[in-house]
């Protein structure tokens, strides 16, 4: 089975390094940067299968990367990243086109498994419901 | 003179407050999140470990310091917070202005990143004291802070300085940015209400301007810490 190609994008370099590692040691190919404009040029060069995005970063905020993300990839999984849960950022996030998100702090077999159903949704050429 | 109401400023008391709660609390729950994935990997390593596969000392070394390093930031922050939420305790009170200044410069300092701002601060008055709100202080320099960090934006810069004046304290706060004519009005009212209410007084900022500068003038004793 193919592996999946993963995008972390989050301002903390101290979580971004566990998780890849985390993301590795289960099999997925991960990488991750630390800023929004970081991402986008990430996305434009690479191929990914989710970006999972944290929303509120310094510099470009979550959701207007993930705007300009869809512009180039509009199929790209994309599940958020944020400090609390039901914000308006993450219901706006949905809305223009996120998979889903996760509340920090994050447990890897949530993020695991929302991922895989993002691609999968993703592949069906699907939304969350 | 401002219009606004004894409820609004109640109001805007308790907006600030909440802001800087909120805003602390976030901090917080990211340093747990990544105590969180640390701990995660360690296990992860450990049982690695377990099923035989080499593990790196060196990574598992580096991972528990990392632990403890967010452990000592989420202190920093816990001590920082604890002090602002003390500040209520009583309306009328001998205080360091800039002891105080500096901690609501220090707990704004996660506004400033997210909007791309440099927050600096100038200025140690170690024999300084003045008579009052330390509350009210802290709200009057924070609207100056977030009127001065909204107006800058990404790349822009805020200096807040505490200096002794002829008659007290001076606090000045100065951005990089132009202050807007309208979007700031309801903020610079409300200044104005904190800075009468704790016997102090406010130069503000023209509207337009390259650069801005708010001076807050409060009555005080120097060499009475």
């Amino acid at each position: 089975m193919k592996r999946l190609k993963v995008l972390l994008v989050d301002d903390e370099e101290e979580l971004v390094a566990p998780l890849i590692e985390r993301l590795k040691l289960r099999d997925y190919e991960a990488v991750g940067v630390l800023d929004g404009a970081e991402a986008i040029e990430m996305v434009k060069e690479r191929e990914f299968d989710v970006v999972v995005l944290d929303v509120k970063m310094p510099g470009l905020g979550g959701l207007e990367v993930m705007r300009q993300i869809k512009a180039v990839r509009p199929d790209l999984a994309i599940i958020l990243l944020t400090g609390r849960g039901s914000s308006k950022e993450s219901d706006i996030g949905i809305e223009q086109g996120a998979y889903d998100y996760l509340i920090k702090p994050i447990d890897i077999k949530d993020l695991i498994r929302k991922m895989n159903d993002a691609v999968a949704a993703s592949r069906d050429g699907g939304q969350h419901e | 003179m401002s219009d606004i109401s004894a409820e609004e400023q109640l109001r805007a008391e308790l907006a600030f407050f909440g802001r800087m709660t909120a805003s602390v609390t976030h901090e917080i729950n990211n340093c747990i999140a990544i105590i969180g994935q640390v701990s995660g990997l360690l296990q992860d390593l450990c049982y690695s470990a377990q099923q035989g596969r080499p593990v790196e000392l060196e990574k598992l070394c580096s991972n528990s310091q990392k632990v403890g390093g967010q452990v000592a930031r989420i202190q920093e922050i816990v001590k920082r917070l604890n002090r602002f939420a003390h500040s209520v305790d009583n309306a009328v009170v001998c205080f360091n202005p800039c002891d105080t200044v500096h901690n609501l410069v220090d707990l704004c300092q996660r506004f400033a990143s997210n909007r791309g701002v440099t927050l600096t601060m100038d200025g140690t008055l170690d024999a300084v004291a003045i008579e009052g709100d330390p509350f009210c202080l802290q709200q009057a320099v924070f609207l100056c802070i977030d009127t001065a960090m909204e107006a800058s934006r990404d790349g822009g810069s805020v200096n807040v300085s505490v200096t002794s004046s002829d008659s007290g304290i001076l606090i000045t706060v100065v951005s990089s940015a132009p202050l807007s004519s309208d979007e700031h009005k309801l903020s610079l009212a409300l200044l104005e209400c904190v800075v009468n209410k704790i016997g102090g007084s406010a130069v503000l900022p023209h509207t337009g301007a390259e650069e801005h500068e708010f001076r807050l003038e409060f009555p005080g004793k120097i060499g009475a810490a």
